[in-house]
């Protein structure tokens, strides 16, 4: 009796190891895990750097992962350099290839397009919002213009985990962009109000004479109607019909985060 | 004067009771018992007093001969020169229906809704200098002779298919008239006029100076001939809107903008013009070489009042209202990029624009009097003549601007503003240059010159948003500094948009000295 109960909990033990043997697998297999730089065991998440355009040295390189590794706490990180002219398309494409939109941050260099981009998503997403990655790209671009491509991406990097920590990063020129639109929202707001509430009231020069005169002249006494056209109105809009099927399915979903992002 | 029957004291016309009132024992009489033994039916006059106003030269008539303590166009606290004179005598008087404490509730009622008013305009003291002043108005009697048959074009559209009709009209025309009333006096503006416009014809009774004891009248200094054209042309236009009063709307007759033409299709021709005495409450408010005006009718209770804007009070709440945005921006962690900051900046800065040339414009009409054809110059009048009758054009609605610059905004914000900012900045730089070139004609006319600022900074900074726009540099700096740029500017322009606010809501002090009728100042 003793003997069956161990082989059964043992079968289980062995059941749940092999479980969970093939859970992080897969999940290495999302992730893309072959190329990974890094796998953080505890959250299988992983770090990639793809440098096509060769902005960093090996020891860049290595000297960049050590930034990204704390990030691996809350998603997958990846440092891209590409050249291309749209880097919106680019930063999504390359983010959704990576991820397929798992929590994850990547941070790509357009050398074509000039322009610096922060894709987000999942849980990373939530706490790095646009506007976040607007910030921390705008904190970090002057980097790439001096062609210090590391210092922009550890300038990158270290913000999005500043904020996935809870701290708060600087945004030197918020309050002061803020305070201005504020006080000129707040006098034309205000001055369109006082603009709007003078208005007169007139009555028209008919009602006037009407009131004058005490009658009403001039109305017709006999009408009639020496030509009529009727025209049928073409609408330019909702009228097209059906223009046969397409392709429709396949391509899976899209990218599901935010962008955010910088010229340089 | 008029004399009670029963004690001999000075009688006085009772609004409420329309009669005449014993100021010392109260006893009533008829007005028509106080009914002038006329002889001749034409070219009549009647005694009164006139008080001169050694200040700004308006008159005002009265048939009672105690001093009066202020003028009512200028506002001057003095004692006005005083003399027994002729005064014209109107075939009709319209009486006063509305009395002095009506009158003052209307007021009030009319300053509390008003936005920011001063708290002088509140005061009970200050709204119980309302005086009751007769308007002399010429009463033209349009006739029409024809019978035309005219061709009315009707357009519509209805479910998926558009209508357009022509008609043949006969409207009932032949010996039939109107009576187009234009105020007859310098002094009295004539879109104050058109504001507490009308007075009805049922209102009207036979002239009657007793009408006038304990009231005011101003003197009927415009010649018959100055509003003659305009009658004509105003009484064409009503006719030929009845005609179209049985179609779609929108329906217009086949005619000629021309008047001289309309009338010899109309038969139209002015057959004789008679005076009429309309009734209103008058009060004006003095601040320096500033008036405003608050004008009641005295038949009907319709007001027309300048009231200006208290600047405190505006920019204290306009502090508020910019720590409400800053507080929800900040909340709500808005963030504004600094392309996206400048093209806000210069939407805005394009908003005030708008508003400034509508301000100047507006300023310019009062200031010159444009559209106070008795307070023009002869000569002023000779050319309104040659270019015929102003009509109102129906411009784009503010409505329309506002809702394509909110689109435009909305596009700016939620796209990305490094492909918008090289087009939008360029052509709202453009749009405002057009606007400013606009503004040169009304500015060249008034007198404030300093308005020139105003109207040039938001031009400068659209140019500076429009060349930072098409360089598109990646400096974060340059953006911000361009935007600090056109915020000052717009800042400027935002103030100068309230305190020439102030310049539209009041009027300068008239000068009728000069000659009988017209303001010296008209047509500067």
């Amino acid at each position: 009796m003793r003997a069956d109960k161990r082989k059964t909990l043992s079968r289980i033990a062995a059941a749940l190891f092999i479980m969970l043997h093939i859970m992080v697998y897969s999940s290495f297999l999302v992730l893309g895990a072959d190329d990974a730089l890094y796998v953080n065991s505890e959250t299988g998440y992983g770090v990639y750097i793809y440098d096509d355009e060769d902005l960093l040295t090996d020891e860049e390189e290595d000297e960049l992962l050590q930034n990204m590794i704390p990030l691996t706490t809350y998603g997958g990180a990846a440092f891209v350099s590409t050249s291309s002219q749209d880097a919106e398309a680019a930063v999504r494409s390359e983010s959704h290839s990576i991820f397929n939109n798992a929590s994850s941050t990547l941070f790509l260099i357009d050398m074509g397009a000039r322009e610096i981009k922060l894709a987000n998503t999942g849980d990373v997403h939530k706490a790095v919002t646009d506007n976040y990655m607007n910030i921390i790209t705008d904190n970090g671009y002057t980097y790439a213009s001096d062609g210090d491509y590391l210092a922009c991406a550890q300038s990158v990097f270290d913000q999005e985990y500043s904020v996935l920590e809870g701290h708060r990063i600087a945004q030197p020129m918020r309050y002061l962009t803020n305070i201005l639109t504020a006080i000129v929202a707040g006098l034309l707001i205000n001055f369109i109000f006082v603009w709007v509430g003078k208005g007169k009231v007139t009555i028209s020069d008919s009602e006037l004479i009407a009131a004058a005169a005490g009658a009403v002249v001039g109305t017709a006494i006999s009408k009639q109607r020496v030509s009529s056209r009727k025209t049928r109105i073409v609408s330019s809009s909702g009228s097209g019909g059906g223009s046969g099927g397409g392709f429709s399915g396949g391509g899976g979903g899209g990218f599901s985060g935010g962008t955010g992002g910088h010229k340089f | 004067m008029f004399k009670c029957k029963s004690c001999g004291g000075d009688l006085i016309f009772n609004i409420e009771k329309q009669d005449m009132e014993c100021v010392f024992c109260n006893s009533h009489f008829g007005v028509e018992e106080y009914a002038e033994d006329r002889v001749a039916e034409e070219d009549e006059v009647y005694e009164t007093t006139v008080y001169t106003c050694t200040q700004c030269g308006a008159e005002l008539t009265s048939q009672d001969n105690s001093a009066v303590a202020f003028c009512s166009y200028c506002g001057t606290e003095a004692v006005l020169e005083s003399r027994i004179s002729q005064a014209y005598r109107p075939s009709h008087i319209v009486p006063f229906k509305k009395t002095k404490e009506e009158c003052k509730k209307i007021y009030l009622e009319k300053a509390r809704r008003e936005p920011y008013v001063p708290r002088e305009f509140k005061d009970p003291q200050f709204i119980d200098k309302f005086r009751g002043i007769y308007i002399p108005y010429w009463e033209y009697d349009v006739a029409f002779n024809n019978e035309p048959v005219l061709t009315v074009n009707e357009s519509y559209t209805s479910g998926n298919y558009r209508y357009d009709n022509v008609y043949n009209v006969k409207p009932q025309l032949k010996n039939t008239n109107i009576t187009i009333p234009c105020d007859a006096s310098a002094s009295f503006d004539d879109e104050i006029a058109n504001e507490i416009a009308p007075y009805h014809k049922e209102a009207r009774q036979d002239f009657n100076p007793a009408y006038l004891a304990g009231f005011f009248a101003d003197t009927a200094d415009v010649e018959k001939e100055v509003y003659a054209d305009e009658a004509i042309g105003r009484a064409q236009d009503h006719v030929l809107s009845n005609v179209t009063k049985d179609f779609k709307e929108g329906a217009r007759v086949d005619i000629s903008d021309s008047d001289k033409e309309r009338s010899r299709i109309l038969g139209t021709e002015c057959r004789g013009v008679k005076g009429s005495l309309y009734p209103v409450w008058f009060l004006t408010w003095r601040n320096g070489q500033r008036l405003a005006y608050g004008v009641i009718n005295g038949e009907t209770g319709k007001i027309s009042a300048e009231i200006p804007v208290d600047i405190k009070t505006f920019m204290m709440v306009s502090g508020i209202i910019a720590l409400i945005v800053f507080f929800i921006m900040t909340i709500t962690g808005a963030l504004i990029l600094p392309p996206t900051v400048l093209m806000f900046a210069d939407i805005a800065a394009f908003i005030a624009q708008y508003f400034y040339q509508k301000e100047v414009a507006a300023i310019m009409e009062k200031e010159t009097n444009r559209n106070n054809l008795g307070a023009l110059s002869a000569k002023e009048l000779e050319e309104i003549k040659k270019k015929g009758r102003r009509r109102v054009k129906k411009g784009i609605s503010a409505v329309i601007i506002f809702a394509l610059v909110g689109i435009l905004a909305f596009f700016c914000v939620m796209m990305d503003t490094y492909e918008r900012l090289p087009i939008v900045t360029p052509v709202i730089f453009i749009a405002g240059f057009i606007w400013f070139i606009r503004t040169l004609r009304p500015l060249a006319r008034i007198k404030e010159k300093r308005m020139i600022f105003g109207a040039i900074l938001p031009v400068v900074a659209e140019f500076i948003a429009a060349a930072i726009g098409i360089t598109l540099p990646a400096a974060d700096w340059i953006y911000y500094l361009g935007s600090v740029v056109v915020f000052g500017a717009l800042t400027v322009t935002s103030l100068g948009l309230i305190l020439e606010y102030n310049l539209l809501t009041t009027r300068s002090i008239p000068d009728f000295h000069d000659r009988k009728g017209g303001n010296k100042d008209a047509g500067r």
